[in-house]
């Protein structure tokens, strides 16, 4: 498996705050990568940093070893296609207007003759097909996530940066897109998705990153990172991780019977940083 | 394939109609405009008169001994005017909408021709003549591109321009752009207060055939750009990171649209002076009736444009016998209206921005 994407020493400082410091990180072909852990650990940052979107206040994000900001917009745009959090229009385009957007890097190549197919593909994957006719502002906010899903997946790239794809999502849709972005994965793409969700990082991520306060706390295989310990210390609350006693999954998820005991004393040294 | 073209259902598409009704309105108005007033020129008449000029000898010609003389030399560069200044502000109301992702972003009410008219006093004044018959169109683009940057810059923050701001920083840059005509009035001599009172109220009258020399040329390069940048306007509605995200260089496209929307608000200014909202009704209208697609929305802005401001100076010409109401006085005593509408409507809707 080859590296999609490298990121190395990567650091990204605003206004004397450390967002994000030293990451190492190779986003590889065939993978999916799920990128976990607490509010303000910088998760979005590294996304916003991979996707080229920010500058990095020390090293650097090659895309098969070329600098990311040193890539025309329209060059970046035919290697990585990223979702954000937010989905939100200035004007009432149509949901089949959106998803083709997503085609517009192709313009004027012989990909072009792919953007039908591709948008197809696209709608099904997403499950926005009955609403291609749709005004995007008319759209719930599962729906427009949906439809954000679908634009960035006809742009039809070998990178795929998704940040929290999941989050507006009922539990069929969340299957439905992480199944999907596990298959890009498995035919050779690079796939990539901030994740609040750890249980559904386990199910569908090959591997983990876990960020703390701006730092890496671990990077492997779901059952090597999401441990109950570390997990528990990170997120300063009790968290339990098991095997389903059925399917044998990797269950991540809070220990409320404990976490009476615990949340008082953490939530002061929070407050006062 | 068939499962594919199930799935992408191809519209049945409204624009050919309203392009050919508005032609249709376009020609008519003109011919109706240009043969009223107080030496009254029946259509047919108009018509032949035109017909004549270009060698076909179809239709009667005026009856009148000075009819075809008061065409040719005063109703129809005023007609020209009127298209041409209709089609520069509508379209550099919907590319200004795209570039600040904002339906009620306008020329008129956020201050940009505030700013051209204020350069264009300022050369009326001083007596400046550096660039011949340009020069008023070359200071109305100068002070207009000034003024695009300034809302620009002071409007926006995080990628987006909120209404309230948007509105706000219109409020401040008019009334600086105002209190400077009001000093160059109080500076300038009898004639050249005439010419800045004749600016601020906007008017077709007295055009002729060179003026629309000028104009047309800045208005025909303004639309042939604002419609290559349609597509990526499109893209810019994603927002700008997505934009990026889908190769469009933002900074370029931002640039470029500020040119645009200088130039096409110079060239309306520059002889007509201020004509408020047309920029905002006609953007509006299309894209209830045809979708906000940047590639059908710009074409057909300024045609819609150059309907409107035709139909507007046909009133003003005749509403009133033997008066010509200043035009930007009408479109404003119609737009206002239509802005407070628009406000509420989009509030209540709330499409995607506050």
């Amino acid at each position: 498996m080859t590296a999609a994407i490298e990121a190395r020493d990567l650091g990204y400082v605003v206004e004397d705050q450390v967002l994000l410091t030293g990451v190492d990180l190779d986003l590889r072909h065939g993978e999916l990568l799920a990128v976990v852990g607490p509010n303000g650990a910088g998760k979005s940052t590294l996304l916003g940093l991979l996707a080229g979107d920010l500058r990095p206040s020390t090293g650097s994000v090659r895309y098969a070893g070329r600098d990311a900001h040193a890539s025309p917009a329209a060059d970046l745009a035919r290697r990585r296609a990223v979702l954000l959090q937010e989905h939100r229009l200035s004007f009432p385009f149509t949901v089949l207007d959106v998803v083709r957007m997503g085609r517009a890097p192709w313009r004027g190549r012989p990909e072009e003759s792919e953007d039908d197919r591709a948008v197809a593909e696209a709608l099904a994957a997403a499950d926005v097909g009955p609403l291609v006719h749709r005004r995007f502002p008319t759209l719930s906010g599962g729906e427009k996530a949906r439809t954000s899903f679908a634009r960035s997946r006809a742009q039809g790239t070998g990178v795929l940066l998704l940040d929290e794809p999941t989050a507006a999502l009922d539990i069929k849709h969340q299957e439905q897109v992480l199944g999907h972005a596990r298959d890009r994965a498995r035919s050779g793409d690079a796939v990539l998705a901030v994740l609040h969700d750890l249980s559904l990082a386990a199910a569908y991520a090959d591997r983990v990153l876990l960020l703390g306060a701006g730092c890496t706390h671990g990077l492997g295989a779901p059952a090597d990172v999401l441990r109950a310990d570390t997990l528990s210390d990170l997120y300063q609350y009790p968290v339990d991780v098991f095997r389903h006693h059925r399917t044998g999954e990797l269950v991540v998820l809070p220990d409320r019977t404990a976490a009476h005991h615990t949340v008082p004393t953490a939530l002061p040294t929070e407050a006062l940083r | 394939m068939t499962a594919i073209t199930a799935v992408l259902p191809r519209t049945v598409s409204r624009v050919v109609p309203v392009t050919v009704l508005l032609v249709i309105a376009l020609v008519a108005l003109g011919i109706v405009s240009a043969g009223s007033g107080q030496l009254a020129v029946p259509p047919d008449q108009v018509l032949g008169s035109v017909l004549h000029r270009i060698g076909l000898d179809w239709l009667p010609l005026p009856v009148h001994p000075n009819g075809d003389a008061a065409l040719w030399s005063i109703r129809f560069p005023r007609v020209a005017m009127a298209m041409l200044v209709g089609a520069a502000l509508a379209t550099a109301g919907a590319v200004m909408q795209g570039v600040f992702g904002n339906p009620l972003a306008d020329p008129g009410v956020v201050g940009v021709s505030s700013g051209a008219a204020l350069a264009a006093c300022a050369g009326i004044v001083f007596g400046l003549s550096f660039a011949g018959a340009y020069t008023t169109a070359v200071l109305a683009f100068v002070g207009g591109l000034l003024a695009t940057f300034l809302v620009y810059l002071l409007a926006r923050s995080d990628g987006r321009t909120e209404v309230v701001t948007l509105v706000l920083t219109g409020v401040a840059v008019n009334a600086v752009g105002g209190a400077g005509i009001a000093f160059l009035t109080f500076l300038g001599d009898t004639q050249s207060r005439e010419q800045i009172v004749f600016w601020q109220l906007g008017s077709m009258n007295g055009t002729r055939w060179a003026y629309v020399g000028v104009v047309a040329p800045l208005v025909a390069v303004g639309v042939l750009v604002a419609m290559l940048l349609a597509r990526r306007l499109d893209l810019l509605a994603l927002g700008e990171r997505s934009a990026r995200h889908v190769g469009v260089d933002v900074e370029r496209l931002r640039m470029a649209s500020i040119v645009v929307v200088a130039l096409l608000t110079a060239a309306a200014v520059a002889f007509c002076g201020i004509i408020a909202f047309v920029g905002l009704v006609v953007p509006h209208l299309i894209r209830m009736l045809l979708g906000p697609g940047h590639r059908v929305l710009v074409p057909l802005s300024a045609l819609g444009g150059a309907v409107l401001l035709t139909g507007a100076d046909l009133v003003a010409r005749t509403a009133v016998a033997y008066a010509d109401l200043p035009i930007g006085m009408l479109t404003a005593l119609v737009g206002g209206p239509f802005f407070f509408w628009l406000i509420r409507r989009t509030r209540r809707t709330a499409g995607g921005w506050a």
